[in-house]
């Protein structure tokens, strides 16, 4: 007999409200209707009634660990429409600052897996490391998140010479502690329980989904914007895109603790950058957008972002279509529950590091 | 497969759907804009996903008198809108979620944001605003 689980809007498997009808029979998941909505805030329409500068604050306050992601995406777009390059240096303070995001992002993922697992002591130990990132974006940019770095042909702020050994201290910390949890990951036969097999996602499925980021890559299928549409200076850097062909949660997590390591290397190699390059010279004056069109994407922690902007020569633009990675994703979970027990419902959804308030803007 | 250029994709697409091409251009970075009549847009979904296409997301744009759809794929390494419109007057546009399969969600939310139809549409309810919202909240004129 088919029984109907109702999980959320509020519920204690979830942060934030979003609603899943999980039909079941016995402990197995046979189908699933996921419902949105429930964080809707119409940022889309408020965008057109701010000016192009106010409108990068709010999609920085879109969500509220993308806050870097979603900027990023939005003033490239506008940037394309004004025809500016933006200066050499302001490409790697950008970088840095999202690979910091991206950092502690996974670190938090990671923390939330090891909750839901049942292993607090990991959580609390990986909060704890987040913590090193947090210190160093609070140090640099004067906020833990929302960093208010952009404006459109630069950056609003400089990493100066002596923030540069505090932040090299920190990534050095994260990168030997991410190693450590690798190997918890990789090891601790709890986690690998939990893991291993539960919430399958194929690469026909991930594909057909249009999926983006860690959940498209944790099932084979390479998408990464840092690699296929080259921007800021990740043509720059050397590091590799981490593609895993197992398509469960456990291939899903290792994607993301990799993910770190790899951002730990861009970092590095951005500071070397950076010391070469001249102080100061942040930002190109833009005066004016005129009419056009274009598209800015981001690789966020989570997968593509996705801005569409119009501009119709006025200081406010015309439409401004928001796509966040939550949004492509979520559309494959019922294919990954599906035959999977209803015990793994709660780290299934949480595998594809859900952000509701993202997906419904 | 070997990377496309603009100019092999625009001329793929005109020979594919001959005069129902009506303009395109081109953007910085790998940008490609190209708008085509209302119906031929499967045709083109068609001919993209062959090319293993990856659906980004679909915007709806009031442009006044016409209502607008931007299907924005990715054909590695080129990002491609691919634009069609409706008189608002009936702002009738078949679906294309039976050629990509996430575009069910992007056309539900054009259909309750924008008033536009989709015709058949496998689930036309709303997916955002509650089901019993009536009003267009997106349409500007």
């Amino acid at each position: 007999m088919e029984v109907v689980v109702q999980i959320g809007p509020q519920h204690l498997a979830l942060a934030e409200p979003e609603r899943f009808r999980i039909h079941t029979e016995g402990e197995k998941v046979v189908g699933v209707d996921v419902a949105v909505g429930y964080n809707h805030r119409g940022i889309e329409k408020l965008a057109e009634r701010k000016t192009f500068e106010q409108d990068i604050l709010l999609v920085e306050r879109i969500c509220g660990i993308c806050s870097m992601s979603h900027p990023v995406a939005f003033v490239q777009a506008v940037e394309d429409i004004a025809n500016v390059d933006i200066p050499e240096r302001a490409k790697y303070l950008r970088m840095i600052i999202a690979e910091m995001e991206r950092i502690h992002s996974h670190l938090l993922w990671a923390g939330i897996a090891a909750e839901i697992i049942g292993i607090e002591t990991l959580f609390m130990y990986i909060w704890k490391d987040r913590e090193y990132v947090l210190d160093q974006l609070e140090i640099i940019t004067g906020n833990r998140n929302h960093y208010a770095w952009n404006t459109v042909g630069g950056c609003r702020k400089d990493i100066t010479e002596s923030q540069f050994p505090g932040l090299l201290n920190a990534l050095e910390v994260v990168e030997r502690r991410t190693e450590y949890y690798i190997d918890s990951f990789l090891r601790n036969r709890t986690i690998r329980a939990r893991l291993i097999g539960t919430g399958i996602l194929s690469h026909e499925d991930a594909v057909r989904y249009c999926t983006v980021g860690p959940t498209a890559r944790g099932s084979g299928y390479a998408v990464d914007v840092r690699k296929d549409d080259p921007h800021l200076a990740y043509d720059q850097v050397d590091f590799d895109e981490i593609v895993l062909d197992g398509g469960d949660n456990l291939e899903r997590a290792k994607v993301r603790l990799l993910e770190v390591i790899e951002s730990v290397k861009i970092i590095r190699q951005a500071i070397d950058a950076l010391k070469e390059l001249p102080e100061g010279d942040l930002a190109v004056p833009v005066t004016g957008i005129p009419q056009g069109e274009s598209v800015g994407r981001y690789e966020a922690p989570r997968g593509e972002v996705f801005h569409y902007v119009k501009s119709n020569g006025t200081f406010y633009p015309e439409r401004v279509k928001i796509r966040a990675p939550t949004y492509a994703n979520i559309q494959a979970v019922p294919s990954m529950l599906d035959g999977d027990t209803l015990g793994d419902v709660p780290l299934t959804i949480a595998s594809i590091d859900p952000c509701f308030c993202c997906t419904d803007r | 497969m070997t990377a496309l250029t603009a100019e092999e994709l625009i001329s793929r697409i005109r020979s594919h759907i001959g005069k129902n091409f009506i303009e395109y251009h081109t953007g910085r970075r790998n940008r490609v804009f190209i708008t085509v009549k209302n119906g031929s847009h499967r045709d083109v979904a068609r001919l993209f996903s062959e090319l293993a296409a990856h659906l980004s997301v679909i915007t709806s744009v009031d442009l006044g008198e016409y209502l607008e759809m931007v299907y924005h794929f990715e054909i590695k390494p080129l990002q491609v809108s691919l634009k069609t419109s409706a008189p608002k007057s009936n702002p009738r546009i078949e679906t294309i979620s039976d050629i990509f399969i996430s575009a069910a969600w992007y056309e539900r939310e054009a259909m309750e944001m924008m008033g536009l139809k989709i015709t058949n549409h496998p689930d036309p309810s709303h997916l955002f605003l509650p089901d019993d919202y009536a009003e267009c909240p997106l349409r500007r004129y």
